[in-house]
């Protein structure tokens, strides 16, 4: 039996007086789609950071593909991040945010250029690839996130609110956008949001964080 | 309907105010060096073979200075604003001192340490005294780094690829503060003449400026001054040009992000980092000021007594005999400063105001004091206030007032400008409506929680005051000054009153900063 991606148990989080977490289990395992559902303040965002280790947990204890997370930097955990905010890079363009991640994977400058190309022109965004983030759309943007998180093959997918603050023609294109891109991928996919009909862009199961503590839909 | 009139009506008069009190101040004594601009005589001083030779001298200098500053400044910021170096919060506290105090003094503390006395040194004493600049504009840029594309870095290729991304993202306001930089090397004279003095002649174009006042040629001075304007604003327009093009405008939380934790991308590396960090800042400060300290008490051929008597002989005499001098320049720099905190918020909305090229002319106009060089713009003033009608004024403590209040303006300006840019609109246009008077909506409505960026700009306009060497030597009204005491007493003898005198100094320069700062980390 292969190991687990994601294994989070009795994880806590308070900021302040203010308790974010109360006790989470969570499990994901290889390929698996699960969808996280939950008012604003919830503590959502929290719990993607913790599992991407970005911010530390309290108490509790998290395995990454089987492994004390403490023990896992970030970046060797074989994991994407899609932000709220995208945390595009102000100073590259398209082509250029697509090209980086493939050059820190240890691509030649002109290999990756070519496979960053390839990629953009699959996405439908060969157009824009010596835009800079600001001269891009919203949906644009987005899609640009998505791409420099899929091009890299994480084996973990983390998606944070990604259609929020799109408007409802840009947010139905873009969920059937990635839906489609993520059938083509085997990436265990985890997404927060806090809009219910959203849950549905990926399939898998459906949770819901109240008060601290994930419950099955 | 009718009160929102009213109240846009207000305003006015006090923007004829500000235009007036700048014109006085700033522009009147521009108008001999650009005066240069209008007949062709900067085009014909520029093909004389002497000056281009000066200029180059001048290039050279500056250019290796510019090189030392940014290649200091840009890793310094990096380490100090976003790494987790030993004692970050020290080290960024302590990146912008050298801009305090005169490079005057720096150059002494460094002759005295080292021993060198070559045009070279000039340069890497302008170099260290300029640091600051690139790494105050890249720490600027670095603090506002949106803490998710920092991550999403991060996530994408570890450490490395999160510094190369701060790098992308500093090297532009890096670059500006480097040109900034260039043109205060360019035309500081103080510190080429010291070394000069002191070891091998060379020439720099600043000294030619310094001639002409030095014979009294006030015209040609101030027409000697013009090519380094021109310079400044050739150097400055590149700067700019570079900054648009490749500048990087932040999407996303504007907040900075977590520091980059260096031991966990190798255990060696906090370490070797924090070195060259202290090693940075140990150059730019804590050496120079050090060996001030022990000159104030360094045994000569006749000294008599322990180290610390000598030296606690030297600072009484220094407190004593500097005393008048000390008031005076902190009565110059505290009403320069005023001037400022009352001009600076003014200029900043009308700013917002006006679009196009009529802002990018007026940026640029506003600007002028500040890239002329300091002498261009005193020899400016001798011809413009010296006459007899107005001997009273020209004689008196408020010319020094005005003329460096009008120096250090632009700082004032663009620091309220820049943030008052980030205040939403709506804050003052309720207060508009409300029929609050233009003052009040501007001071207390759309800056009332940013006000500390209008006191910052008021304190640097005081400490450039009191720190401004070139303009005090020139204007015999601001003769009696910190600066000048300490040029006239180190051209005289390098001993310990001179040493004391100039520890005096940096300790007025250094504590207001110290403490405006202390109390913010303690609001952090």
């Amino acid at each position: 039996m292969s190991k687990a991606c994601i294994q989070l148990r009795n994880g806590h989080k308070s900021f302040g007086e203010t308790k974010v977490l109360c006790g989470v289990n969570f499990d994901l395992n290889p390929g698996e789609r699960a969808s996280i559902c939950g008012p604003s303040g919830a503590g959502k965002s929290t719990l993607l950071r913790i599992l991407a280790g970005l911010d530390p947990m309290d108490q509790g204890d998290l395995e990454i593909w089987g492994k004390p997370a403490h023990k896992i930097p970030p970046w060797e955990r074989d994991l994407q991040f899609v932000f709220q905010d995208l945390g595009l890079w102000p100073s590259r363009t398209v082509l250029q945010h697509l090209a980086d991640v493939l050059q820190n994977q240890g691509y030649s400058g002109k290999e990756s250029k070519q496979m960053a190309g390839d990629s953009l022109k699959r996405l439908s965004l060969f157009d824009l690839a010596s835009n800079k983030p600001h001269q891009l759309s919203g949906g644009e943007a987005r899609r640009l996130a998505f791409a420099r998180a899929l091009i890299q093959k994480p084996k973990i997918l983390l998606l944070d609110e990604p259609f929020a603050s799109l408007d409802s023609d840009a947010k139905s294109l873009s969920q059937s956008w990635l839906a489609e891109i993520l059938q083509q991928s085997d990436a265990a996919v985890v997404l927060v949001t806090h809009d219910e009909t959203e849950t549905h862009t990926l399939g898998g199961k459906i949770l819901h964080l109240r008060q601290g503590v994930l419950h099955s839909a | 309907m009718k009160r929102l009139k009213l109240s846009l009506r207000k305003a006015t008069p006090w923007y004829l105010l500000a235009f007036l009190l700048t014109g006085i101040m700033a522009w009147l004594p521009l108008s001999p060096v650009l005066s240069a601009f209008g007949n062709g005589w900067v085009i014909q001083d520029l093909l004389d073979p002497r000056t281009l030779g000066l200029l180059g001298n001048t290039v050279a200098l500056a250019t290796k200075a510019s090189v030392l500053a940014i290649g200091l400044g840009l890793p310094l910021a990096i380490l100090a604003t976003r790494t987790n170096v030993l004692g970050h919060h020290f080290l960024r506290l302590c990146i912008p001192l050298p801009l305090f105090v005169p490079p005057l003094l720096l150059a002494q503390a460094w002759h005295g340490f080292s021993g060198a006395d070559s045009a070279l040194m000039a340069a890497i004493c302008l170099g260290l005294s300029y640091a600051p600049l690139p790494a105050l504009f890249a720490a600027r840029a670095l603090r506002r780094q949106s803490p998710s594309s920092h991550q999403a870095a991060l996530l994408a290729g570890g450490p490395k690829s999160a510094l190369r991304e701060m790098v992308r993202l500093a090297l532009p306001g890096a670059c500006l503060g480097t040109a900034f930089a260039f043109l205060f090397i360019a035309s500081d004279f103080a510190v080429p003449d010291y070394f000069a003095t002191v070891g091998e002649k060379f020439s720099v174009y600043a000294g030619e400026v310094f001639n002409q006042f030095r014979d009294q040629n006030w015209r040609q001075g101030a027409r000697a001054a013009a090519p380094l304007l021109a310079l400044g604003l050739a150097i400055l327009g590149l700067a700019w040009f570079v900054d648009c093009k490749f500048g990087n405008p932040q999407g996303g939380k504007v907040t900075t992000p977590q520091r980059l934790q260096l031991q966990k991308w190798h255990p060696l590396l906090q370490i070797i980092f924090s070195l060259f960090a202290w090693l940075a800042i140990g150059l730019l400060v804590l050496i120079p000021i050090g060996q001030l300290i022990w000159e104030s008490g360094a045994a000569g051929p006749l000294a008599e007594g322990s180290w610390l008597q000598r030296s606690q002989t030297a600072f009484a005499d220094a407190f004593t005999r500097g005393r008048g001098d000390f008031l005076r320049s902190l009565q110059t720099g505290l009403g320069a400063g005023a001037i400022c905190f009352f001009l600076a918020p003014m200029w900043a909305r009308f700013l917002i105001q006006v679009k196009g090229w009529k802002k990018a002319f007026l940026l640029v106009l506003l600007a002028l004091p500040l890239l002329t060089p300091a002498m261009g713009l005193g020899i400016g003033a001798i011809v413009i206030f010296n006459q007899d009608w107005l001997r009273p004024f020209y004689a008196g403590p408020w010319l020094p007032i005005l003329i460096f209040a009008g120096r250090f303006l632009p700082i004032a300006i663009f620091l309220t400008y820049e943030r008052m840019r980030t205040v939403p609109s709506s804050q003052e246009e309720a207060a508009t409506l409300a029929g609050a008077s233009f003052l009040r909506r501007i001071f207390r409505y759309r800056m009332g929680g940013e006000i500390k960026v209008i006191w910052l700009g008021a304190a640097m306009v005081a400490v450039f005051s009191i720190r401004e060497l070139d303009l005090a030597i020139l204007l015999p009204a601001a003769n009696a000054s910190v600066a000048v005491r300490y040029f006239n007493a180190l051209h005289f003898a390098r001993d310990q009153f001179v040493a004391a005198f100039g520890c005096l100094m940096t300790l007025l320069l250094f504590l207001p900063y110290m403490i405006s700062s202390s109390f913010q980390s303690s609001h952090e």
